[in-house]
């Protein structure tokens, strides 16, 4: 489709700059291409390794609970990056060119994001990150924090669902791999993610840690935008009666469900089960959590096999679980399996 | 209002100092003040719209004396570095 940008005085031919995927794939590059050996030598690390080697072990422990599950599920989404893009062409899906230039940019900015975290573990963290060259995936393992709790099932799951959407999958599995990766994964965990760092912030700031995550939350942001945008489209489909796509409201809430209890594992993991000590706040996590679950599920898609009572119930039901778990012992276990697989030269 | 980012008990800055901030950015970075104004209005609400980008707002701010710990300023702090990496 054609069209005129009149207040930049230029015209179009084949790209609707119209398009929400326009405007997606033209913030992705006004502000989505910041250069992350750029931010580092720009802001530095000296206050962030200060602040580091001022903690208490528990406290460091706290904070490597919450980068390792951002450094392997930042990993786990870019390695989906690719299916992300076949996906795009999908026979179900409304075929736009502007969609496909979006999974561009969007792949490239989950890239970004593996580097900078990787480059934060082994640059100020490195006491707690001794080891964490394997791949979470081609027979490595995730890292031993994050095998622990339940963001490495987290992400074995949405890769499962990913592979199954992007080689050749129908409207539903199409669905349920964008709520894991786009509302699961974005919206809930890594939402839930900065709303933790943001307390711990208060008590041991990390200026860089804080810049990077905010680019990267700015990122993500329009990631969660484009998995709504792609929910919306093969919703309206299922409401005017096409066949194939009868189902996917159904599929888009059993997955948010089936995540839910994972995200919480993980929000645990990072405070109750350590006893909290920089205020990460697992109470007022799964207040902001309801939150945003509502804004996704029945505001944005307005869902209609949403349950107002199903969010509290699950997260009950979860952290009755939780409380019984003895992470200690499996971050113990993980790293004597991380260890071997090392030796034995695993990629 | 200078910035469509709807409301938030984290906005302690007044108007006039986020009109001001946005014009400073525009001269820094040689743009618009519309279009620092949108990528700051993209930093803040890009996701769900009823909720605000915490990776940038509330305590993300912290340590930050130039923003007074306001997530809008601290958005506009963001798309200015954005431009010098």
């Amino acid at each position: 489709m054609a069209t005129q940008k009149e207040t930049q005085g230029f015209e179009t031919g084949r790209i609707d700059t119209d398009s929400k995927w326009y405007e997606l794939y033209q913030k992705g590059i006004e502000l989505g291409t910041w250069d992350v050996e750029k931010l580092v030598d720009k802001v530095g690390f000296k206050d962030d390794l200060d602040t580091w080697r001022s903690l208490e072990d528990e406290e460091k422990e706290q904070w490597a609970r919450l980068i390792a599950a951002f450094a392997d599920l930042e990993q786990a989404v870019a390695e989906d990056g690719r299916r992300i893009i076949e996906q795009m062409s999908s026979p179900y899906l409304d075929d736009n060119i502007e969609k496909e230039m979006y999974a561009t940019v969007f792949t490239m900015t989950e890239a970004k994001h593996v580097q900078f975290f990787d480059i934060y573990i082994n640059t100020v963290m490195k006491d707690f990150f001794p080891q964490s060259s394997l791949d979470i995936r081609r027979g490595g393992h995730p890292l031993p924090r994050t095998a622990a709790c339940g963001m490495s099932d987290l992400g074995e799951r949405q890769g499962a669902f990913m592979a199954a959407a992007a080689d050749g999958g129908d409207p539903k599995d199409i669905a349920r791999a964008a709520t894991i990766y786009h509302l699961g994964v974005e919206g809930v965990a890594a939402r839930g993610g900065y709303y933790m760092k943001n307390q711990m912030m208060s008590e041991a700031p990390l200026p860089l840690l804080n810049k990077g995550f905010q680019f990267v939350s700015t990122d993500e942001g329009r990631h969660v935008t484009h998995g709504l945008e792609l929910l919306n489209e093969l919703l309206e489909k299922e409401r005017a009666g096409h066949p194939e796509y009868q189902g996917v409201d159904q599929v888009i809430w059993e997955e948010a469900l089936e995540t839910l209890p994972l995200v919480m594992d993980t929000a645990y993991f990072v405070s109750d089960a350590i006893d909290d000590p920089l205020g990460a706040d697992f109470n007022g996590l799964i207040q902001r959590g309801a939150e945003l679950w509502r804004a996704q599920y029945l505001e944005t898609l307005e869902l209609e096999s949403y349950d107002p009572n199903a969010f509290m119930d699950t997260v009950q039901e979860a952290v009755d679980r939780f409380e019984d778990k003895d992470y200690d012992a499996l971050i113990e276990r993980n790293e004597e399996i991380y260890s071997r697989k090392l030796q034995e030269g695993v990629a | 209002m200078p910035l469509d980012v709807g409301d938030s008990d984290d906005f302690i800055a007044s108007e006039d100092e986020i009109q001001q901030a946005l014009e400073e950015a525009a001269e820094e970075t040689g743009e618009t003040v519309e279009a620092v104004a949108e990528g700051v209005e993209h930093i803040m609400t890009s996701g769900t719209g009823a909720a605000t980008n915490e990776g940038v707002a509330g305590a993300g701010a912290v340590d930050n004396e130039d923003t007074e710990s306001d997530p809008r300023l601290e958005a506009i702090e963001l798309y200015k570095l954005r431009r010098e990496i």
